[in-house]
């Protein structure tokens, strides 16, 4: 069943301004005329529609004219570079507050400080890195590493998300959040480890999300330390250790955005 | 999967009926659709068309010729004749050994 003139005047171009403006340039005429010669039904909707969320999250199209190229590269990708800065520089700031200063005078009662301190940076961080690890896993064509990306997506929503339910909600989850804060750092040094075998483009980023297994050592290292002592003293060392693992690797977030907003692509060229 | 296909995951098979059906001659987007439901009884979606139509192109597979009026005319390059047919060569022994199986199996059936 094909629509009808007055629905394709109405329809076709909000279905057509679904999909990037590097695929429009490029396609949008042609696509308009096939519409027109009557292919947009019910289930062409549906299908322009799941179409246009592909070129969004894939963007595996030719680049057209050259002033197409810079609007080609997909939405997430270009989310990615600065929520990895954002993120990056949040929870920098927020591991230098921890050793520098005295985290346990904070007015911890004061709930805005908590917000502050604690929830926003740590969501926006990891929700920075799970929003590279779907880039990496979107665009990436070594299944490896879109694997690995996938992984580090899922443990960076899913540990943003646990997080901020646990903080506000419960007081009791802070030791599954710390099974999951090593793994998250193992996955995105595996990653690391595996762009790094990758080609040239996604050495860099391979280079700086190896701060991920750093800083997965550190971690335990201060973990393991914290356990073993009931003096002060070793544990507040084992913090501080843990909180130079997380800084590692929050910097290399952030120099990993600032690459990417520089226009030397290391999340996306996997 | 022949090389040059095995990445385009759930668009190999609209690609695929795409490659076969500029395997007769260029083709715009709407004759292309046309072609493949006729031929193969499976309709072809226009949004998975131009997903596919992109991937084959930028996989160097296919290739746009000038536009004729607001259609554009794409046609099967030497790479993409070369990967439809080690695609189809595959498919065609995947045929046959089934096909043997088969009729082995049917004739041990009747013996039986």
């Amino acid at each position: 069943m094909a629509a009808s003139p007055r629905a394709l005047t109405i329809l076709a171009p909000i279905l057509l301004r679904l999909y990037p403006r590097g695929w429009r340039a490029r396609y949008e005429r042609e696509l308009l005329t096939v519409l027109e010669e009557g292919a947009l039904t019910p289930s062409a909707t549906l299908d322009i529609a799941l179409a246009a969320l592909d070129a969004h999250l894939n963007g595996d199209y030719p680049s057209g004219a050259s002033e197409d190229r810079k609007v080609r590269r997909p939405m997430l990708d270009r989310l990615a570079p600065l929520a990895i800065v954002l993120g990056g520089v949040f929870l920098t700031f927020f591991a230098i507050a921890v050793v520098v200063g005295d985290a346990t005078s904070l007015p911890e009662d004061d709930p805005v400080v908590t917000v502050l301190f604690y929830v926003v940076p740590f969501a926006i961080g990891l929700l920075a890195l799970g929003i590279s690890g779907v880039s990496v896993t979107s665009l990436g064509h070594d299944r490896v590493a879109r694997g690995l990306g996938l992984l580090t997506a899922a443990l960076g929503l899913g540990l943003a998300t646990a997080i901020t339910y646990l903080f506000f909600v419960s007081d009791i989850g802070w030791d599954i959040i710390g099974l999951l804060i090593p793994s998250f750092a193992l996955a995105s040094g595996l990653l690391g480890l595996r762009l790094l075998a990758n080609g040239s483009r996604a050495r860099a980023q391979g280079l700086l999300l190896i701060g991920g297994l750093i800083a997965a050592g550190a971690w335990v290292v201060g973990a393991v330390m914290t356990a073993n002592s009931s003096r002060v003293s070793v544990a507040d060392q084992a913090a501080a250790i843990e909180t130079l693992g997380f800084g590692i690797l929050f910097v290399a977030w952030v120099l990993v955005g600032l690459l990417e907003l520089r226009g030397k692509p290391v999340v996306a060229a996997t | 999967m022949a090389a040059g296909l095995s990445d385009l995951g759930r668009f190999a098979e609209p690609s695929i009926a795409i490659l076969v059906s500029l395997s007769e001659g260029p083709k715009h987007g709407y004759a292309i659709m046309a072609d493949v439901e006729a031929t193969s009884g499976q309709p072809l979606g226009p949004g998975t068309l131009y997903a596919a139509l992109g991937r084959l192109e930028r996989r160097g597979l296919i290739e746009p010729l000038p536009a004729e009026d607001r259609r554009r005319p794409y046609r099967l390059t030497g790479l993409g004749a070369t990967t439809l047919r080690a695609h189809l060569d595959h498919l065609e022994r995947f045929v046959q050994t089934g096909l043997v199986r088969l009729n082995g199996t049917a004739k041990a059936a009747s013996g039986a």
